[in-house]
């Protein structure tokens, strides 16, 4: 082993020479990050004064949407205006987000004119990912229409955020018909993504999702899972027998989901389907079971109630008497035999839903 | 009419502000909500336009504040965003007599402002 006393001077003198050069390298380039950002935040001070003045007078003016407008010196196209351009399509944007009729439709004519869809167009086919992301943002919030068959090429990206965008501004564009990317999409999509085009969905009118089907058949278990939900939500009664199908699939999150989806697109059979899955169930889907039977159950599920009233754990004993009491016509008075027999555990069962019903 | 408004966003409050004084209207505009609170207990004005969400003081403790500065009857409009049907209900039980969610329009706007002030 090499003791400090045997390292050749002339060695530490390197290895001090490198620290040094390697400090001086990091702060250096700190140095210039912090003078680029302040730079930048003062020509967005400098620009925002003069900008949201110009514009906020633009939005409430009925000036003519023809070659007489004459885009500002300082927003002209060109590198030297490059931090106000951005500064311009972001307001643009947040202003869009807050304003609508006729100050809206301003906006976009304002961005066309300007040529700053030219700046979001250059950043959608820069190779890096945060720009390509950011230039599909900036399309679809300006209605750009005329990419959405452009952007749509990369709903399947190996990015996950540009695919994200991407999925986002088809959407935007085509509403429920945008959808079509799910037939190709081979690359996850995560749960936040889900609920994210949901909610842009829910306002729109989902017609009969005629590719659902296809969608519920896929090989992609994420765009199983976002079909499942969609077929829930718009009550797509068409797919049910895909829906039943899909209770014996091998991956647990999607049976979970198909599970919830029957109870919104089922029949008078759900109950008995969903009871013949059960026993073959995981702990957490017959809690799914139990929890969709509560909403669906008849006399029929009687006989099945009863048995799970023996089952070692209290958990389902409790939610088996809740859906007798609240579902099955004698359903009560079973339960409250039950509670007669040795023993307290029904008899606690029995009061605490009767104080849950009561509430 | 005297209308207290408070919105942050420099850019919307700016844009309301000019399409209401062209309506005719004076405009005290915050972008705080302690300070839309201080103008309205110092200078209370005939009318409110809140938005929801405001830096230092909501748009809800502004609603409610209006009902204790108000020696005269002093009409609010709260604007909100997608979303927000549970704070705008909050902001009825407290006593706003109009609400808009974003994106709304200009002119609409102005039409509810003339309509609340009963011209």
């Amino acid at each position: 082993m090499t003791s400090p006393g045997n390292i050749h001077p002339e060695l530490l003198y390197i290895y001090t020479a490198i620290f040094i050069v390697v400090i001086l390298v990091i702060l250096l380039r700190t140095g210039i990050l912090l003078r680029k950002r302040r730079k930048k935040y003062q020509i967005e001070q400098q620009v925002q004064s003069v900008f949201d003045e110009w514009l906020s007078h633009l939005l409430t003016e009925d000036f003519p949407h023809d070659d007489t407008f004459v885009t500002p010196p300082w927003l002209a196209p060109g590198r030297e205006n490059k931090i106000a351009r951005q500064y311009a399509i972001n307001q643009l944007i947040s202003t869009k987000k807050n304003l609508a009729g006729h100050a809206g439709r301003n906006i976009i004519w304002l961005y066309e004119k300007m040529g700053l869809k030219a700046d979001s167009i250059a950043k959608f086919r820069s190779p890096l990912w945060y720009h390509k992301a950011a230039g599909i943002y900036e399309l679809y919030m300006m209605e750009q229409r005329d990419m959405q068959a452009a952007i749509a090429r990369h709903t399947n990206h190996h990015n996950a955020y540009v695919r994200m965008e991407s999925q986002t501004a088809v959407l935007a564009f085509a509403g429920f018909d945008g959808l079509i990317f799910l037939d190709t999409l081979t690359r996850p999509m995560n749960d936040w993504q889900q609920l994210k085009l949901i909610d842009q969905l829910t306002p729109l009118d989902p017609g009969n999702l005629e590719h659902l089907s296809i969608w519920l058949n896929a090989g992609n278990p994420d765009v199983v899972l976002f079909a499942l939900k969609l077929a829930g939500l718009y009550q797509q009664m068409h797919v049910l027998e895909d829906v039943i199908t899909l209770l014996k699939d091998h991956r647990e999150k999607l049976r979970e989901q198909a599970i919830k989806t029957l109870v919104r697109v089922g029949d008078e059979n759900t109950p008995s389907v969903l009871i013949q899955r059960y026993a073959e169930e995981t702990p957490g889907n017959r809690n799914t079971i139990l929890k969709s039977l509560a909403s669906m159950a008849t006399d029929k599920e009687l006989p099945f109630l009863q048995t799970l009233l023996e089952d070692g754990d209290p958990g389902v004993q409790l939610q088996a008497a809740r859906i007798m009491m609240k579902c099955c016509h004698n359903g009560e008075a079973l339960v409250k035999v039950s509670s007669l027999e040795p023993g307290d555990t029904y008899d606690q069962l029995y009061l605490h839903i009767k104080s849950e019903m009561a509430r | 009419m005297k209308i207290l408004l408070a919105e942050d966003d420099n850019l919307i409050r700016k844009t309301i502000e000019i399409r209401l004084v062209k309506d005719g209207h004076d405009i005290i505009s915050c972008a705080e909500g302690t300070t839309a609170l201080e103008n309205l207990r110092t200078n209370p004005p005939d009318m409110v336009i809140t938005d929801i969400m405001l830096p230092s003081a909501s748009g809800l403790e502004i609603v409610s504040a209006v009902k204790d500065v108000a020696d005269k009857p002093i009409k609010v409009i709260v604007l909100s965003a997608m979303g927000q049907e549970d704070i705008v209900e909050e902001a009825f039980k407290l006593g706003a007599d109009d609400y808009m969610t974003k994106p709304f329009s200009l002119t609409e706007l102005s039409i509810r402002v003339k309509k609340l002030s009963g011209k």
